[in-house]
Parts: C-alpha cells; sequence; structure tokens
C-alpha cells in the first residue's frame, strides 16, 4: 500500500468503521462521566471500572454463554464499583482525585486477581464468539457512512441510543436538574430539600454502571476474550473528552469518535509507509488526548462544585419541597449558576 | 533422682546433637541460592512471561537435581523504572541471580548491575554482556522467517500481514524476519506491518489486524503477546488465518490459528539461570540461542493444515532443515522495513 491510497475511498470508509468501533467503549465510558462530573463527582477510577467490567462481563458471558447478560453483568459490576467510590467521596468525604487512584489500583487489582483465581493462565481462557455485525436495513445501505455507522454491532446502536437518552436525562428532566445543582450549586440543591448525597450516589452509579459497560464491550462484544491490561488507558482517554466535550452527551459522543479515527488513522498510516515514525503515530491519539485537555483546561468551565465533598449531614426538608417553601430564587439560581 | 534426670537429658541431648549433625550434613551437601523473575506481563499471560517463568521452574528441578535448593520469587507487570527498583531490591536481599525478562529492562539490569556486582543479572534481548550483566537473546527471526515463508505459501491474495508489539530488538527482527520469510517465499508478495505499543491490549491488536486485512492481507502474523487474541478475533471473523507466535495457541482459536511459531524460551532461561546459579557463564558472553540451537519450532495446528496443499507441508519443513542446519542464516533486522535490503540469493539457494 502507497500513500496514493488514501486518496481513495476504500482506505477512508473501512477506517471510519474502524474509528466508530474503537469509539464505542469511550462513548459508554465518556457518557458516564458526563452524569458522574455535571453532579460534582470526578471519577479518575473510570479505567479499574472497566477493567472490572470488562472482566465481570466476560465471565459472566463464558459462564451463562450470553453475550448480553455479560454487558450486563459488566455494567453491574461497575456500578458497584461506582458506588463504593461514592461511598468513600459522597458520604466519607474524601478526595475525590485520591480516591479514584485508589479505585484504579483496587480494580484493576480485582480484575487480576478474580481473572487468575477464575482462569489460572490465559492458555485457559476460552474464546467468545464477538458479537456479529448486524447491518440496519437502508441505513447501511447509504453511501460512505453506510456501513461505518451502520454495519456494526447491536452494541454500537446501544451507544447511539444512549447519546440523545444522556443529553435528555441531564439536560431536559427533573433529575437531570438535580444532577446539574448537585454539581453546580449542591447549596441550593440542599435548601429546596433534594438530597445531595442521594443524588451524587445515583450520578455515580450511573457513570460506574456505563464505564463498566464500556469495559465488558471490549471483552465480550469486540475482542471475545478478556485479557489483564486490555483496557490499555481509555479509562483515562475518557476522562479527557468528557472535559474536551464540554460535559454534553453530543460533543463528548464527537470527541470520542475523534480519538476513535485518530487511532484508526495512526494503525492505518502505519500501512501506507508514510515518513512520520510508527513511534510517533502510536502516540497519536494520546497526544490528542494531551492536546485536548490542555485546550480544556484552558477554557474552564468544570462543573463549580466537582470534587468538593457536600458534608452535611442531613438534607434539611423543608415541610414539602414547593417552590413556596425554598429559599428565595434558590432552584432558580440554580438553573441560572451552573454551567450551561 | 539424679539418674531419674540423667536419663531425660539423654534422649534430649541425643535429638540436639542429630539435628546439628542433619543441619551440617545438610549445608555441606546442599546449598540454598535465591533468584527472581521480573517479567514483561504476568507468568500466566500464556506467551512470552509465562515461557520465561516455566524456564525458571525448569531451572529450579535441574538444580534440586545438583542438591541446590533454588528459592524463586517474582514481579509481575513493572514499567521499566519499577523494574530497576524491583532489581535492586532483589540484589539488596542477598539474590544471587536476578533475571529480567523483558527487553524494554536493559537500563534497568545495567544500572542495577553496576550497584550491585555481587548478584548476576541476566537480561534478555540486550545490547552486550558486561561484567555481572549477561544477555540471553532467542533469535526469534530465525521461526518467523519460516512463519513468513509459509504465510505466504496460503495466503491467496499475495498479501500477508504481522502485528507486533513493541518496534525495538527482538520484536523488529520478529516482524521483519517474517516479512523476509514472506518475501523469500514470494518476491513479489505484498507485506504490512503494524505496531500496537503495548503486549495486553487485545482491543488495538484486533483494530490493527483489521486494517491489514482491510489493506488485503488474508494471513496475520502476531508478535504480541496476550493482545493476540484481539488479532485472531479479527482473522476470524475475516475467515483468515492467523499465525502464533512464542507458544502452542492452536487450541486458543481452533479456527483461525494456522500455526504456531513457538520458541523454546524454557530452554534457554533454563540453560543460563542454571549457568548463573553455577557460575558458569562466561564473561562478556552474549548467549544467542536460535533455531540451530534448539530455539524456534514451528507447531501445525492439524485441523487446518489439512486443508494445505501436501507440497506446502514439505516446502516448509525442508526450509526448517536448512535453518536448523545452519545451512541458511537468517540476519537480525532492526529497521522496520529492512527486510527489503536483504538480499534473498545471499540466504541460501531456494
Amino acid at each position: 500500500m502507497t500513500p496514493s491510497a488514501m486518496l481513495s475511498l476504500l482506505f477512508w470508509v473501512p477506517l471510519l468503521g474502524a474509528g466508530v468501533r474503537i469509539a464505542t467503549p469511550l462513548l459508554f465510558a465518556g457518557l458516564g462521566e458526563v452524569v458522574a462530573e455535571r453532579a460534582g463527582l470526578l471519577n479518575v477510577g473510570i479505567e479499574g471500572m472497566m477493567a472490572l467490567g470488562a472482566f465481570a462481563g466476560f465471565a459472566l458471558a463464558v459462564g451463562t454463554g450470553d453475550p448480553w447478560l455479560g454487558l450486563l453483568g459488566g455494567a453491574l459490576a461497575g456500578l458497584l464499583a461506582g458506588l463504593l467510590f461514592g461511598w468513600l467521596t459522597v458520604l466519607r468525604g474524601a478526595d475525590q482525585i485520591v480516591t479514584g487512584v485508589a479505585m484504579n489500583i483496587l480494580a484493576l487489582g480485582t480484575a487480576s486477581l478474580a481473572y487468575q483465581m477464575r482462569f489460572g493462565s490465559s492458555r485457559d481462557v476460552p474464546e467468545l464468539p464477538a458479537l456479529a455485525a448486524l447491518r440496519l436495513p437502508w441505513l447501511s445501505t447509504l453511501p460512505v457512512i453506510g456501513r461505518p455507522f451502520f454495519g456494526q454491532t447491536s452494541i454500537v446502536y446501544l451507544g447511539y441510543l444512549l447519546i440523545p437518552l444522556v443529553w435528555l436525562l441531564v439536560e431536559r428532566t427533573r433529575w437531570g436538574l438535580h444532577v446539574r445543582a448537585a454539581g453546580g450549586n449542591p447549596e441550593a440543591l440542599d435548601s429546596a430539600g433534594v438530597s445531595v448525597w442521594r443524588v451524587r450516589l445515583q450520578a455515580i452509579a450511573f457513570g460506574g454502571a456505563l464505564a463498566g459497560l464500556g469495559g465488558a464491550t471490549l471483552s465480550v462484544a469486540q475482542v471475545g476474550a478478556y485479557v489483564d491490561g486490555m483496557i490499555g488507558g481509555r479509562g483515562f482517554i475518557a476522562l479527557a473528552v468528557t472535559v474536551f466535550g464540554g460535559w454534553r452527551a453530543g460533543r463528548v459522543a464527537a470527541a470520542c469518535l475523534l480519538f476513535g479515527m485518530a487511532d484508526a488513522l495512526q494503525l492505518r498510516l502505519q500501512l501506507v509507509g508514510t515518513a512520520v515514525p510508527a513511534g510517533l503515530l502510536v502516540g497519536l491519539p494520546y497526544l490528542l488526548t494531551v492536546a485536548v485537555v490542555t485546550i480544556g483546561a484552558g477554557r474552564g468551565g468544570y462543573p463549580a462544585a466537582i470534587n468538593q465533598p457536600y458534608l452535611r449531614r442531613r438534607a434539611r426538608r423543608p415541610a414539602r419541597a414547593h417552590p413556596a417553601n425554598a429559599p428565595a430564587g434558590a432552584l432558580q439560581a440554580t438553573h441560572q449558576e451552573i454551567k450551561p | 533422682m539424679k539418674h531419674q534426670r540423667c536419663t531425660r537429658r539423654t534422649p534430649r541431648a541425643g535429638l540436639l546433637a542429630a539435628g546439628l549433625l542433619a543441619l551440617s550434613w545438610r549445608q555441606a551437601t546442599a546449598r540454598d541460592v535465591q533468584v527472581a523473575y521480573i517479567p514483561c506481563g504476568q507468568v500466566n499471560d500464556g506467551s512470552w512471561s509465562e515461557a520465561g517463568y516455566d524456564g525458571m521452574k525448569q531451572a529450579k528441578a535441574a538444580l534440586a537435581g545438583v542438591g541446590i535448593d533454588m528459592k524463586l520469587e517474582y514481579s509481575e507487570n513493572l514499567s521499566p523504572s519499577q523494574a530497576e527498583t524491583a532489581a535492586r531490591d532483589y540484589a539488596s536481599r542477598g539474590f544471587q541471580t536476578v533475571v529480567l525478562h523483558c527487553g524494554t529492562f536493559a537500563d534497568a539490569a545495567y544500572n542495577a548491575g553496576k550497584s550491585f556486582p555481587k548478584t548476576n543479572f541476566l537480561i534478555v534481548v540486550a545490547p552486550r554482556s558486561v561484567g555481572n550483566v549477561w544477555t540471553y537473546i532467542p533469535a526469534m527471526q530465525d521461526i518467523s522467517f519460516v512463519a513468513g515463508y509459509l504465510a505466504a505459501k496460503v495466503s491467496k491474495v499475495s498479501a500477508v500481514g504481522v502485528v507486533a508489539s513493541f518496534n525495538f530488538s527482538n520484536v523488529t527482527w520478529q516482524a521483519e524476519g517474517f516479512r523476509l520469510g514472506a518475501r523469500y517465499a514470494n518476491p513479489a508478495i505484498q507485506t504490512f506491518e503494524t505496531f500496537i505499543n503495548s503486549f495486553d491490549d487485545a482491543g488495538k491488536a484486533k483494530e490493527a489486524a483489521q486494517a491489514e486485512i482491510d489493506s488485503g492481507a488474508d494471513v496475520i502474523y502476531s508478535a504480541t503477546d496476550q493482545a493476540s487474541r484481539g488479532i485472531y478475533a479479527a482473522t476470524a471473523a475475516a475467515g483468515d488465518y492467523a499465525i502464533a507466535s512464542y507458544t502452542d495457541q492452536n487450541s486458543l482459536a481452533p479456527k483461525t490459528v494456522l500455526a504456531s511459531a513457538t520458541a523454546d524460551i524454557p530452554l534457554l532461561v533454563r540453560t543460563v539461570v542454571v549457568g548463573s546459579v553455577e557460575d558458569k557463564l562466561e564473561p562478556g558472553k552474549p548467549y544467542s540461542v536460535g533455531m540451530a540451537g534448539g530455539i524456534g519450532a514451528l507447531t501445525l495446528n492439524e485441523a487446518l493444515a489439512k486443508q494445505l496443499p501436501a507440497a506446502v507441508a514439505s516446502d516448509v519443513m525442508a526450509l526448517i532443515g536448512k535453518i536448523r542446519s545452519g545451512e541458511m542464516r537468517i540476519p537480525a533486522i532492526s529497521t522496520p522495513g529492512g527486510y527489503k535490503d536483504v538480499d534473498l540469493s545471499a540466504l541460501a539457494p531456494h
């Protein structure tokens, strides 16, 4: 293959499909992190939660013979890990960054230990048929984008569905309002009689479940095997895309696709024989991570109460959580103060 | 009463004397040696790190046969800087030999070797043996050449590929050896090479293999460790062949792994560890062993091999014979793409 191959659609169409596949685990983890961070919880432990989900999902899929049960099990493992993170940071007031790092060590170690106990050696890890592609009628026949976007496995379509669902959940529902208030102005939420703790725990459980699902997507749906260390930094990339995507579901999805495309591109550039050294090409997605985090840091915009424990023991409940009982303008202020 | 006391003490004194005698006899006939093993990954990875660990266990058994009790400890999944810390820790605890079974740990071995002259450091695939640091090198380019030859013979589209972990030393020798072998079988063949910078990222390995398949390859060689599972997933989905390396992985994905280019890493590790413990390693000598020295064999997946033309198997066996006998010498190519510069006629006549 020569560099002139890049002028052909035969180069770009499969690349787009690969970008979508690579982006899918990132998408799940990133969407989960959107909800967690909007509630004020910076979950640095995504990597470990993905590893737990990857192992639990694979073990369950092997045990039951049902990949969908495996994916569900992966999400459940992530949810439990998320609740542990929530217990430490929300209820015990632990620092979120330190707890996230500790969660990574704990979860990666737990996944590794469980793997050794369950399978012993990778020679004993059975082969699980990866999910078959499901071509959506009509859509998959669209020129250029048809096969890459609509000739994928079912789990990819679940990812597509989650993008508007998470957006609706966060931006257009009462629970989403509480989530945004928990991350933007928890005092106002508390004053309105809503438990900040409960909302944050729900948000991190959701985020953990999606991180676990992201890991299980990799092991169950894409590779069909669990390998220790297979998450390979995707959890940290998910953190970066959340920032780059401005904590908005649609933008985070676009950022995931950008990362997926960058990774797919570097793999293909190695084949066309460019003058760029392979080592530099392999590092392309990570260089992109550094770049977008730098850009994101410059823009600011983190939820105001992120990484700040809300240590009030119990939310003071008014007689009823009626707007008339809330301090003047509390929830209205929440609307204005939290990041649009 | 005194007499009774004496009779009580006599058996105790006898037991004590017997115990001391047994202890002194054991010290005279056996010695304890502490040996540490620091691989790239995990000792149960079913590939590179496990092969080295098997060699450590073989060395322990071999040394037990000559009255040496080898205490074995290991540290897994370390970065190069962590590996140096671990190596220094083992040396400071009095370990006689520290085995660093990962090419990226070369600096760790040389640095620790300078600080702890009484400990022997064995490092796989490093530039040189110096002082108390010895390098041992499985010349994987030999069996990779055979894998490339086989791949070219079975490819229906004259395009094959290799997915490798890192672009460094013996991994590059492997990848380039594969490409050279494919070119030797079919000078017009197209070969692809991708580095994924990981031993474990099976997802990335799958996409790397898929990229090569999308580019036309129909046989993919794995020069990675556990990440190879991703390669098998890609070739299985495409109905293509994969060739494994290091250990026999034919049963891991029996519908797609055509053969395994195995290396008797355990034999090499056992040899150098036993030599180190018995102080028989030659100063400054790198221990590089290829197929001629028993490192490297091809294990065919019989179920898939039945589908191949009989001539392919016989050609491959003939090639293996030439390399084992030393009639053919496969160069170690350290530069990606360097296989193109090799004069095929200089290797050996077909």
